[in-house]
């Protein structure tokens, strides 16, 4: 199962959102989405792994934080990382306008730990 | 289907191994000889996690050997906590947590801001943190580190300048080397201290460094002197631009001190006689009881390296105890070649063949256990075999290090086979060589 839906405000509804990055050294980076429109609280997300539109640096920034037993799970993982992360914004684009996804973020986040 | 091909080809060879009418082969040692395969083409293939190979290899050991040779299966099974182990786990917490607190980027900077900046010692400076670095942390996350410098640097260079090669280069080159100079600079270094155990052969942290140390520096110097003139820089002068660091705040300096205690205490088992093993657990119980490195850390600390390491040792046991490696050497008759210095050259040629295709880790826990049976000179063939594992850097595929200088697409596969070439083939008879004189100085041969 696969599904994309924008992040709305549960005040509002509006799904203009603002990511607000929260860096702090020793924790984990979280991610603080504020509604654009009326300025609530919508969601906080902890990030694992960062992607700017620099593919290349930001595995590197990924790879500081791995270990690997064999080389060849590193070229595995840097020849996905440069050509995945373009096709798959592209897949999750087109994914958004085919499916009209009506629950709730967490409602499906509930469902799919459920399977 | 590759995957299931590799498989089946495992379990046919292992079938085949065990019915061929071997001379002088026990019962115990055949069965052995097919976990033996079966783990190889595993290792070689990846048709299956490299440490879940590691599992598979306890479960056949159990299976197979426990009844004939009439041990406790904790045998197979004690190896994956083993002191070594330990002492690998200490220095993945330290190494997260150096990571974590930006210690590294601080002894990047404070050592590139006094090494110059022409190309040269540029070039210098990156090497010597990256083999700095690679002492104590993984080799991979130095790489990474360090090749996030170097592109900042590349991109003020002009646009043909050959020194971009030679810097991108360096670093996996330099990542590599470093990481032979201490016993938890990577996992082959642990597998021969283990083997080693097992004869009743102990190499302290400190002794491992005086052995390991000066080869590091000289296959260095030796590698920067290469790059440097292969390929040189069409600029005079590099400006540096490194953003300024804030101040340290405790809990790096906390993180310090728990580095520079842990490390003195390696150093001087001797004199206070804890195992370094032990003092491996002075890094998780202040930094993870302290709150420095969280669940998240710990749980992402590497564990399937240490799977993989514990099934090499584990593999190593079955072998000593069946008699398979004693067989092998007998059968290959090395033992019986007149000069034991093309002996040890042999295995670390064959070790660095293996070492250019396949995992180190891999390599070194199917190699050890075979060289350590030879008879003469078990410490120096092991060192051997384990530094040359460091050494083999030709192809991207090599390294994890150099898998990411690749990465980058700043080198071609032409560029680091030629000069990786060339590093890996003088490397064979230093590493020889000075293993030879350096365990001779203290001792061990």
């Amino acid at each position: 199962m696969e599904t994309v839906k924008y992040e709305t405000c549960p005040r509002c509804n509006s799904i203009d959102v603002r990511n607000n990055v929260y860096i702090k050294k020793g924790e984990s980076i979280r991610i603080y989405v504020e509604c654009a429109k009326c300025g609530g609280f919508v969601a906080r997300y902890a990030l694992t792994k960062y992607t700017s539109d620099k593919p290349y640096e930001s595995l590197l920034q990924n790879l500081r934080m791995e270990r690997f037993p064999g080389s060849r799970t590193v070229a595995k993982t840097i020849e996905e990382f440069s050509t995945h992360v373009s096709e798959a914004f592209e897949h999750v684009k087109k994914l958004r306008d085919t499916v009209k996804e009506k629950r709730k973020v967490e409602e499906i986040i509930v469902e799919i730990e459920k399977t | 289907m590759k995957k299931w091909l590799s498989i089946g080809i495992a379990i046919l060879l292992a079938v085949l191994v065990y019915l061929a009418p071997f001379e002088g082969l026990t019962e115990p040692a055949r069965r052995t000889f097919a976990i033996l395969i079966i783990a190889a083409v595993l290792w070689i293939s990846e048709a299956i996690p490299l440490y879940v190979t590691s599992f598979v290899i306890a479960f056949l050991e159990v299976v197979l050997l426990k009844n004939v040779l009439n041990v406790s299966y904790k045998v197979y099974l004690y190896p994956f906590f083993d002191p070594i182990i330990a002492l690998f786990l200490g220095g993945f917490v330290l190494s997260r947590a150096l990571n974590k607190y930006g210690i590294d980027e601080r002894i990047t900077r404070a050592i590139l801001l006094r090494t110059g900046n022409s190309p040269k010692r540029i070039l210098f400076g990156m090497m010597l943190v990256s083999a700095f670095l690679s002492m104590w942390m993984s080799n991979t996350a130095t790489a990474a580190l360090m090749m996030t410098i170097a592109i900042t640097i590349i991109n003020a260079l002009p646009e043909k300048d050959p020194f971009k090669i030679g810097l991108v280069l360096g670093i996996p080159f330099a990542c590599n080397i470093g990481g032979m100079a201490t016993p938890i600079g990577t996992p082959p270094n642990a597998i021969a201290i283990s083997s080693l155990a097992s004869l009743g052969i102990s190499i302290s942290f400190i002794k491992w460094m005086l052995i390991a140390l000066p080869i590091v520096i000289v296959i260095l110097l030796l590698t920067w002197w290469l790059l440097s003139s292969m390929y040189k820089s069409k600029v005079k002068n590099i400006t540096l631009s490194m953003e300024k660091l804030p101040p340290m705040e405790i809990k790096d300096k906390w993180v310090v001190a728990v580095f520079i205690i842990t490390v003195i205490l390696w150093l001087t088992g001797q004199i206070h006689g804890i195992p370094t093993g032990v003092v491996a657990l002075i890094p998780p119980i202040v930094l993870i009881g302290g709150g420095f490195i969280d669940r998240d850390d710990f749980r992402s600390l590497g564990w399937d390296i240490l799977i993989l390491m514990g099934g090499g040792l584990s593999l190593g046991v079955a072998m000593q105890q069946s008699g398979l490696a004693e067989w092998m050497v007998e059968r290959l008759n090395v033992g019986g070649l007149a000069s034991p210095i093309l002996l040890m050259l042999i295995f670390s040629s064959i070790t660095v063949v293996m070492t250019t295709f396949i995992s180190n880790t891999s390599t070194a826990a199917l190699v050890l256990p075979i060289a350590i049976t030879i008879g003469a000179a078990p410490s120096a063939l092991a060192l051997i075999t384990a530094f040359s594992a460091s050494v083999a850097m030709i192809l991207p595929i090599s390294t994890p290090p150099n898998a990411i200088a690749y990465g980058s697409g700043l080198v071609s596969v032409k560029d680091m086979a030629k000069t990786g070439f060339v590093v890996t083939f003088i490397s064979i008879f230093i590493v020889t060589g000075m293993s030879i004189l350096l365990t001779r100085l203290l001792g061990y041969l």
